[in-house]
């Protein structure tokens, strides 16, 4: 019989491997028309899964040294254009007129100086600007990414302004501003490239002695207040007024302090010398690296891979002007700062023994608010909404893109309209994108959406849907779209889609409101006639002592929950506890388990069948009691403890009785309340943990007769026993793979040789 | 009783124990190249003509050790030295030398290139001979200690270049890979008029003109990557290379090269514009032996990494045929209609057929998804399209456009897309439909003759069943190991190593699988099956030295293809390689788009030029594409008809399935497009059934004009604003065709 048993298990064990085992397609296939793919992320309970989508941009055209030239011009109009470029100040509106600096052939008019090492990238009025330290240049290019001209900086007096070693630049309000990283300066220069001063560290007691001005990234707000980012800097921003005063600095990262770390301080307080303290790393903030204003004036920065490990968490925020990240992370059934929020990939790659991090380089956000950032280690672009949606993710490459839309040094991104401009300085191209059909449907239904105009935006979604049926947003969309106008099942069903529980949650109040309103005549009947004949009932049963179990061992089951002291006893002195009855329970434990986890209702629901397993449930329940009652007893009976193993067994099942009951509870209100029950489950769990607790506590204390210090006592010995057993299974288990994996090896060596 | 058990287990110990100890002694013989030894003379046949015929008169420069191609009626001369240089008399290692050669230099430990002018020419140690119709010349690269034999023959079509493998010597310097003729097909840089053809996805030029950015390159493995090799990372997806020719187009006259043999170990290498030597060429890499790096222990305690070579592949020669084209010829659409015709000589491309369907729909059938059973997961069929489903599509389809569509059913396996067993099982699922709904489907078509075909995966395979083990009859890489097929992850496109996992079915189990899958098809009274993996995946299989780099693939794959047709049912592959194009009735997945790299100028369509009018083509799905109008429109300007991938419901689960097609994909979505795009497109693919191009050409723009041989041209307006054209105005994102009377 034992070994029949034995047998049917290892079938079974290996029937689930080998199910589990199904393997997938090598051969999978990503869109067409791109080299990488293209996918979206959608938000699971504990982590996120990648998912195609459709494509919302595409390539328009990549511009580099192979591409530029200018248009024909006739020679006379030229000679007019030369003499206005004489008499303008302001050239900017007529720059895609004006080439000075550019020869003229007979048919095409090429680059004075081929772009290379080209920095940064930025767009002002309609052109694009393009910073090449190397030559010290600034090229820019027509809306149509055509070349309009090419010039160097100059000072007053016409001389030469080299800045070699920039790290990025700025166009605002009417002048150019170069970050001349090595020189420690920030040049700033007039349209026509005139310098008219240059900024340098502000002589300031806020600034710390050793700070080193090496400016990187620039940025003016409406109220022309301009944000340096100096390299090395921890302390965020420096602000400089409109008249180039120092304000202060501005939205420094924070470091995020863990109890542990907390802890370690106040050791370090007590016990610490001071020169082993001095010698001690001290954590200091990220430095984001780049920055971006919005047009109502917010700034927005971006923080790179935190260590060669790690993306970190919180790489785009939203700064109040009072430096704090006001950017919200809206999560499937919560909401909260984006402080905690990865904005990439939970994956990583190893390469030559090497992780690959990503690391976010540049922002930018366009009028809708859509935040669109460039990882430069694999060259993507991601594109969030305000409430950090990843509206989708494309490009790719990671030093090996010989393709249109794949990287070798992805390093800037801009808009420019509704175009996507990513800049490459190892191949020295701009790529353009431009919006697909799709792609502005969804920028508009989203931003329609954030604006709570969803009738509007409904109209959208569908189509939307109906060319990406993984789009989340869509289905979200929908749903707030039904429960305006009424249609709540619909928004039930939409919502469910979207994994909107807070849509689900207005709408299904209404409907399950709405039921109750058309079938009161009825309910309210059952449920006092119900209520009534149970209190009856209690009442006559009691008064008249009816006994409705009459089998002891039942009885005492169910009294082991209402008198858990006499209960026990009853276990302990007349064996009234039945091992049957007990394994019952346990398996009505993990059975209860499983099903809250898989079958509770929507709203509370955190079930993901891909991460869930419930053998791993198995073990914590039916597992967790037979484990503890061996090592309890085991222990105990080194202890002087009383009780006997099928004792230990039978008053840890009883006690598992309140969690069965609230179990079952759970999963039938969870059908019918909503989120605003959270809490009320939330109590109930702890009551029933605590019922459990105190069951097992008197339980034990009885059976092996102990006061409560010797209880307490074994039980601390138990829980080190449990931790020993387990170590040893785990060890075993070890042993048993690598035996395994030999056997395997061996077969293979054989085979194959 | 226990003493039994102990010495069986005793008998045992000592059994596996000498298994162990020989284990890798069984490795089969690898080839060893003979020995390299530098004669004591060197002798050069004379300058001067080696061959003619009617077209063309072969001439060998003995000084130069060069070979010069004369076309006879006029007068071009092609050289492995470019011509205008050869009459310079000015000399360069890079452009003059007629093979560079990469070698594993054993002591230095790296990969190194040798160049035949600097390394072997200038030095005397050349031999040359007369051979029949030709010339072979080996080169003796004395400091490396390899010689290559090269041996340029006329022929009627040209010129051939080719190496006989057997032939190759050497000593510690283990030959890596030979590059043919790298300058033959060349032009001097100047306007766009002269290019290069790349034969990568639809097709592609690559313009000879030289800018600030400096040269453009490109190198692609012909027909894809040998999928036998483990390649753990891939910065993008690679476009393949799916014919095996390219070419160069100089003032009024091209060359066009096609690679006779040795395609499995093919490479194409373009490089345009390139300022620094003044020319624009193109060439083929042979890669004759591969090697891997391992890290090799030098004492106890310090390792090194080693470059180690692979054994070298000589069950094929290195050929490469080399066709002058002149006057209105001299262009892509004379290198395609010459690769065409080649083909009919090799008897590969019959005669001319009519395509049967306006439009192509392929149906995937479902995927693996994960499942529970009371919390415990499990892996399990999730079907997105039935049986009826595809009747009730087709027959709505069919009714409003009055035309049926070549149907391809696709992941209709007993693990939908995924693999499983070799042949999706041979077997169907019950989860698709019943028998009845399956006979009525079949049915259904027979009726209306319409294509129908059943695809079969017979490459990759993850289970054991249907007399294919996982054990045995797994490719096997040349380390001797079968090559586990894993998943790239989406983001970085990184292999998923702990993943799992699937194989390469071994060469020499083809046949039987393809046996099978012609029984199965039979019995199931199929009109058709589709072969998408076996038509486009091209690899090597090291159990054998004759599937050694990819060694005869094309032939196998063409024959098996051969044996279905035989049995009485009609082939269809998808993105087909050339063979299995060829091979074919019908190609799902026609390229119409090049695989976007940088270094391209222009997109031609180069696969419907050669293939248009002989098999039946349909797009790469327009309901996928990036812009569904321009894949419209690419579509229209090759002549191939529309393709779109349905399915018949969605279902969440497919979120967790490696198969973006899911998402675009409902029948109830895309119908009506289908509709629309049939209506806009009816009459044009009416009016071009069975022709095939005769001419293609970019107009300015935006505008491009294809002619047809029944005299139909078609004018696509890639443009953003109307254009004027033979046929009328054109409006943006449109197309206009027009039939010149007879």
């Amino acid at each position: 019989m034992k070994r029949n048993m034995i047998k049917w298990l290892t079938c079974g064990l290996l029937v689930v491997l080998l199910i589990a085992a199904l393997p997938l397609s090598a051969g999978a296939r990503n869109q067409t028309g791109t080299p990488n793919e293209i996918y979206t992320h959608w938000d699971t309970y504990t982590s996120k899964k990648t998912v195609f989508s459709r494509p919302m941009y595409e390539v328009e055209t990549v511009v580099g040294n192979h591409t530029l030239t200018i248009e024909p011009v006739e020679e006379e109009e030229d000679e007019e254009d030369l003499d206005d470029t004489e008499e303008t100040t302001d050239t900017v509106d007529k720059a895609e007129t004006v080439a000075p600096d550019v020869p003229v052939t007979n048919d095409v008019t090429l680059l004075t100086e081929p772009l290379e090492n080209i920095v940064d990238l930025k767009v002002y009025k309609d052109q694009v600007y393009l910073l090449s330290p190397d030559s010290s240049q600034i090229t820019v290019l027509d809306k149509n990414l055509k070349l309009v001209r090419q010039f160097g900086l100059t000072d007053a007096e016409g001389a030469e302004v080299t800045f070699e070693d920039a790290r990025g630049f700025y166009i605002g309000d009417e002048r150019i501003y170069v970050a001349d990283t090595e020189g420690g300066r920030v040049i700033i220069a007039d349209m026509n490239g005139v310098m008219e001063r240059e900024l340098t560290l502000p002589p300031t007691e806020l600034i710390p002695d050793d700070f080193q001005f090496r400016p990187m990234k620039m940025v003016l707000d409406i109220d022309r207040n301009l944000y340096v980012l100096s390299e090395g800097s921890f302390y965020g921003a420096i602000i400089y007024s409109e008249e180039y005063e120092f304000v202060g600095f501005y939205g420094a990262n924070t470091v995020k302090s863990t109890v542990l770390d907390a802890l370690g301080k106040l050791w370090d307080m007590i016990f610490t010398t001071n020169s082993k303290r001095a010698a001690t790393e001290r954590a200091l903030p990220f430095q984001f690296i780049n920055l971006c204003a919005d047009k109502e004036g917010f700034i927005y920065t971006v923080t790179g891979s935190t260590s060669a490990y790690s993306t970190g968490q919180g790489q785009i925020r939203r700064l109040s002007p009072g430096g704090a990240n006001i950017l919200m992370k809206q999560y499937i059934d919560d909401a909260a700062d984006s402080n905690q929020f990865n904005f990439l990939e939970e994956e990583y790659m190893e390469r030559l023994e090497k992780r690959q991090v990503q690391n976010l380089c540049s922002i930018d956000v366009n009028d809708q608010g859509f935040m669109y950032a460039l990882d430069s280690s694999f060259g993507r672009v991601y594109i969030y909404d305000q409430d950090c949606n990843l509206l989708t993710t494309f490009g790719g490459g990671l030093d090996g893109g010989k393709q249109q839309g794949s990287y070798i040094g992805a390093s800037a991104l801009a808009l420019l309209g509704d175009r996507l401009l990513v800049l490459d300085t190892a191949k020295s191209t701009v790529t353009s994108y431009k919006p697909t059909a799709y792609g502005n449907q969804v920028l508009e239904a989203q931003a329609l959406t954030l604006e709570g105009e969803y009738e509007q935006a409904k109209p959208i979604w569908q189509s939307v849907l109906s060319q990406d049926r993984n789009n989340r947003l869509a289905y979200s969309g929908l749903a707030k779209a039904a429960y305006i106008e009424g249609e709540y099942e619909s928004a039930m069903h939409y919502a469910e889609w979207a994994m909107d529980k807070v849509t689900y949650d207005q709408s299904f109040s209404v409907v399950r409101q709405e039921f109750i309103n058309d079938n009161f005549l009825w309910l309210f009947p059952i449920g006092l006639v119900v209520v009534v004949g149970l209190v009856v009932f209690m009442v006559l049963s009691r008064k008249r002592e009816i006994v409705l179990v009459r089998n002891v061992k039942v009885r005492t089951m169910y009294n082991s929950v209402m008198h858990p002291f006499r209960a026990f006893d009853d276990v302990k002195t007349k064996k009234q506890g039945s091992v049957w009855l007990a394994l019952i329970i346990t398996v009505l434990f993990y059975i209860v388990s499983v099903l809250r986890e898989t079958k509770s209702g929507f709203l509370f629901s955190t079930f993901d069948v891909s991460e869930f397993n419930s053998i791993f449930v198995l073990l914590r329940t039916v597992g967790l009691i037979l484990l503890f009652s061996i090592a309890n007893w085991g222990i105990t009976s080194l202890m002087e403890g009383k009780g006997r193993l099928n004792e230990v067994f039978i008053v840890t099942a009883y006690s598992m009785i309140p969690l069965v009951l609230e179990g079952v509870v759970y999963l039938i209100m969870s059908q019918f309340m909503g989120l605003s029950g959270g809490t009320f489950f939330t109590a109930l769990h702890w009551v029933a943990l605590f019922f459990t607790a105190f069951m097992l506590i008197v339980g034990l204390m009885v059976i092996h007769d102990y006061g409560f210090v010797k209880w307490l006592g074994t039980m601390v010995i138990t829980v080190v026993g449990i931790i020993l057993i387990v170590f040893l299974l785990f060890i075993l288990g070890i042993l048993l793979s690598q035996f395994v994996e030999f056997i395997v090896q061996l077969y293979e060596e054989v085979a194959y040789r | 009783m226990k003493r039994l058990s102990r010495r069986v287990l005793a008998l045992a110990v000592i059994a596996v124990l000498p298994l162990m100890f020989f284990s890798g002694c069984g490795k089969r013989d690898a080839y060893v190249a003979p020995t390299f030894a530098m004669p004591d003379t060197f002798s050069m046949e004379a300058s001067g003509v080696v061959a003619e015929n009617d077209t063309y008169e072969l001439s060998w420069d003995q000084e130069r050790a060069c070979v010069l191609l004369k076309n006879k009626a006029t007068g071009y001369v092609w050289s492995t030295v470019p011509y205008d240089r050869y009459q310079s008399e000015d000399s360069s290692n890079v452009i003059d030398s007629p093979i560079y050669i990469e070698y594993l230099d054993k002591e230095a430990n790296s990969v190194r290139t040798s160049r035949a002018l600097g390394d072997s020419i200038e030095y005397g140690t050349v031999n040359s001979k007369r051979v029949e119709n030709g010339v072979t010349v080996e080169l003796y690269f004395e400091d490396i200690q390899i010689m290559v034999p090269v041996t340029y023959t006329l022929r009627e079509e040209g010129l051939a270049v080719s190496v006989n493998t057997k032939e190759i010597r050497e000593n510690e310097n283990h030959l890596l890979s030979i590059s043919l003729a790298p300058y033959l097909c060349s032009t001097l840089n100047g306007s766009k008029e002269d290019y290069l053809v790349v034969p990568n996805g639809s097709g592609a030029l690559m313009y000879a003109t030289e800018d600030l950015g400096g040269a453009r390159t490109y190198e692609g493995e012909v027909y894809g990557s040998d999928s036998i090799r483990r390649i753990a990372y891939e910065p993008t997806e690679e476009t393949a290379l799916n014919m095996p020719f390219f070419g160069v187009k100089s003032g009024e006259n091209a060359l066009c090269a096609i690679i006779e043999k040795g395609t499995g170990m093919a490479f194409i290498n373009a490089t345009a514009g390139n300022d620094i030597t003044g020319y624009s060429n193109i060439y083929t890499r042979f890669l004759v032996r591969n090697y891997d790096v391992i890290e090799a222990s030098v004492n106890w305690k310090t390792t090194e990494m080693k470059l180690l070579a692979e054994s070298m592949s000589v069950n094929s020669d290195i050929c490469v045929l080399y066709q002058p084209l002149s006057g209105a010829s001299a262009s892509y659409t004379g290198m395609a209609q010459a690769y065409r015709a080649y083909l009919q000589q090799q008897n590969q491309l019959g005669e001319k057929q009519q395509e049967t369907a306006s439009y192509g729909l392929t149906f995937l059938g479902g995927a693996m998804v994960d499942k529970d059973l009371f919390g415990v997961p499990y892996r399990d069929l999730l079907v997105s399209t039935t049986y009826e489903q595809v009747q009730i599509t087709v027959k709505e389809l069919a009714e409003k456009t009055g035309s049926y569509p070549s149907v391809n059913l696709k992941g209709f396996g007993t693990t939908g897309l995924d693999t499983g067993k070799v042949g999706g099982g041979y077997a169907f699922s019950g989860k698709y439909g019943s028998k009845a709904d399956r006979e009525a489907l079949l049915t259904y078509f027979t009726e209306n003759q319409a294509n129908l075909f059943y695809d079969m995966d017979l490459v990759y395979y993850s289970n054991s069943g249907k007399g294919f083990s996982t054990i045995s009859d797994k490719a096997q890489t040349a380390n001797k190991e079968p090559r586990e097929q894993y998943l790239l992850s989406k983001p970085f496109h990184n292999e998923l190593a702990e993943g799992i996992s699937s194989f390469l079915l071994s060469r020499s189990a083809l046949a039987e699988a393809m046996e099978k899958a012609i029984a199965f098809g039979q019995k199931a009274e199929l009109p058709g099956l589709s072969f998408a993996t076996l038509g486009s995946e091209m690899y090597s299989d090291y159990v054998s030295g004759d599937y050694e780099s990819r060694g005869g693939m094309d032939t196998q794959v063409s024959k098996l293809l051969a044996d279905v047709h035989t049995a009485g049912m009609k082939v269809s592959v998808s993105a087909g390689n050339a063979y299995a194009a060829a091979a074919a009735d019908t190609v799902f997945d026609a390229p119409t788009s090049h695989g976007l790299y940088e270094a391209f100028d222009a997109e031609i369509p180069l696969y419907a030029l050669v293939f248009r009018g002989y098999r039946e083509l349909v797009s790469e799905p327009i309901n996928l594409a990036v812009n569904a109008n321009t894949a419209l429109l690419k579509a229209v300007e090759s002549g191939v008809t529309l393709g779109y991938t349905m399915i018949g419901s969605y279902d969440a689960a497919f979120v967790n399935t490696p198969y973006a097609a899911f998402y675009g994909s409902l029948a109830e979505d895309v119908i009506d497009d289908v509709l629309v795009n049939a209506e806009k497109t009816k009459s044009y693919y009416n009016a071009i059934q069975g022709a095939t191009i005769t001419a293609h050409t970019r107009l300015e723009n935006g505008v491009s004009e294809t002619v047809f041989d029944n005299g139909v041209t078609v004018y696509t307006n890639f443009g953003d604003t109307a254009q004027d054209t033979p046929a009328g105005k054109v409006e943006a994102a449109a197309f206009a065709y027009m039939k010149l009377k007879s």
